[in-house]
C-alpha cells in the first residue's frame, strides 16, 4: 500500500508513491538518484545521512518518507549554483577538511545549517552544530577550521 | 626550490571538491545491471561452537542466487600480523558479529529472508570481554592452537635521527600490560 508524497528536493518538485515504511535517505538515494547523501549507520548516530529539512539540519535515516512529505529537502547536490562550488565546499577543500569523504556531504549541510542561522560562529559552537557528525578520518580540526574561515569571508566581506 | 612544480608547493587534493560536492561513487552509491544483493549472516553470540548449519530453505528461495559458509572457501587462514583470520567461521563463532554465512539475492528483501532461513546450530561457550581477564591462565581460549590468549611479539621499531639510524628491538610478552607502546614514537 503505497502512500503519494510530494517532495521538493533542491529546488526541483517529486511527486512520488512510497511504501510508508521508507526512510527519507532510501528514497533520496534510490529512487532519486541522489547518492551524495551517506548511509553510514542506518540508525541516527553518525549523520553521513544529514539533509536539510525546511532549513534544518536532519538524520534522514530517521526520517520517515511520507514525513517529508511538502517539505523543501536541500542535499549536498543542492549546494553549487550552476556548477559554482558553495564557499563551504571551497573552504573544506583548502583547508583539507576532506579525507575519506564519506561524512563530508552531512557535514558541510550541518555546517551550512549553523552558518544559515549563526554567520560568524565561535568554535564552541561550530562543535556544537557538528556533534552529530562524525568523521573517523580528520580529528575534525581541519573541518572546524573551513567552517571558521567561511564565517570569517562573510565578515571580511561585509567590512569592505 | 624555485624551479620546481610540485615539491615545495601547496596542491588542493585531487578528488576534494568531488568529495565536497557528493560527486564520489563509493562502493554502496553504485547501482549496476544485473547487480546482486549481499548480506551476512552473523553470530549473535560472543562465543559459540558451530555445530552445524543447513542453508538448503535459503538456497531455494526464489531469487536467492548463492549461499555461502567456510565449506565453500579453501579454508585459507589470514591476518595482519598472525594468521588466524579465515573469511567465514570455521566452527566457533569468537565474537558477537562473527560472519558465518552470506548470501547473494536479486534484491535486499529476498537476501534478509534468506538470511533468517539459515539455520544454525550453535553451542554457547564462555567468553571472556575483558583483556586482563582474558590473559589470566584457565581463560576461554580463543583459538585453540595457541597456548594464551596473547602474542608474544618481538617487533622492530626504526627511529631515525638526523644523523643516524637507530634500530630499537621491543618484546612484549603476556605479562606487560603497561602504557601503550605508540606513546613513546608518537612522532614517527
Amino acid at each position: 500500500m503505497k502512500i503519494p508524497i510530494m517532495l521538493t528536493v533542491n529546488g526541483e518538485d517529486h511527486r512520488l508513491e512510497v511504501k510508508p515504511n521508507r526512510t527519507l535517505v532510501d528514497v533520496l538515494r534510490e529512487d532519486l538518484g541522489l547518492t551524495g547523501t551517506k548511509k553510514g549507520c542506518g540508525g541516527g548516530k553518525c549523520g553521513s545521512c544529514t539533509v536539510l529539512m525546511d532549513g534544518l539540519p536532519v538524520d534522514s535515516c530517521l526520517v520517515l518518507a511520507p514525513q517529508a512529505d511538502g517539505r523543501e529537502i536541500v542535499t549536498i547536490e543542492g549546494l553549487a549554483k550552476e556548477g559554482k562550488p558553495h564557499p563551504l565546499q571551497e573552504a573544506f577543500v583548502a583547508k583539507g577538511a576532506i579525507q575519506c569523504g564519506y561524512c563530508s556531504p552531512g557535514m558541510i549541510l550541518s555546517a551550512k545549517a549553523l552558518l544559515d542561522e549563526n554567520p560568524h560562529p565561535g568554535e564552541g559552537e561550530i562543535r556544537s552544530a557538528i556533534a552529530g557528525n562524525l568523521c573517523r578520518c580528520t580529528g575534525y580540526s581541519k573541518i572546524v577550521e573551513a567552517i571558521q574561515s567561511c564565517g570569517l569571508r562573510d565578515r571580511e566581506e561585509k567590512n569592505e | 626550490m624555485s624551479d620546481l612544480n610540485v615539491v615545495g608547493h601547496s596542491h588542493p587534493q585531487i578528488d576534494g571538491m568531488e568529495k565536497a560536492m557528493g560527486q564520489t561513487q563509493f562502493v554502496s552509491d553504485l547501482v549496476l545491471p544485473n547487480m546482486l544483493h549481499g548480506r551476512i549472516l552473523r553470530s549473535p553470540y560472543p562465543h559459540a561452537h558451530i555445530k552445524h548449519i543447513d542453508t538448503s530453505r535459503a538456497e531455494t528461495l526464489v531469487g536467492v542466487k548463492a549461499v555461502a559458509t567456510y565449506a565453500d572457501t579453501p579454508g585459507i587462514r589470514f591476518g595482519p600480523r598472525t594468521e588466524d583470520w579465515t573469511i567465514f567461521a570455521r566452527d566457533r563463532a569468537r565474537f558477537c558479529g562473527d560472519e558465518i554465512a552470506a548470501v547473494a539475492a536479486l534484491d535486499e528483501d529476498t537476501a534478509e529472508e534468506a538470511l533468517d532461513l539459515i539455520e544454525v546450530e550453535y553451542e554457547d561457550l564462555p567468553f571472556v570481554t575483558d583483556p586482563i581477564e582474558a590473559m589470566k591462565p584457565g581463560a576461554p581460549l580463543i583459538h585453540e592452537d595457541l597456548p594464551l590468549n596473547s602474542r608474544s611479539r618481538q617487533g622492530m621499531w626504526m627511529r631515525h635521527s638526523r644523523t643516524r639510524t637507530l634500530s630499537m628491538k621491543i618484546v612484549i610478552t603476556p605479562t606487560r600490560c603497561t602504557r601503550p607502546i605508540w606513546s613513546r614514537w608518537a612522532h614517527w
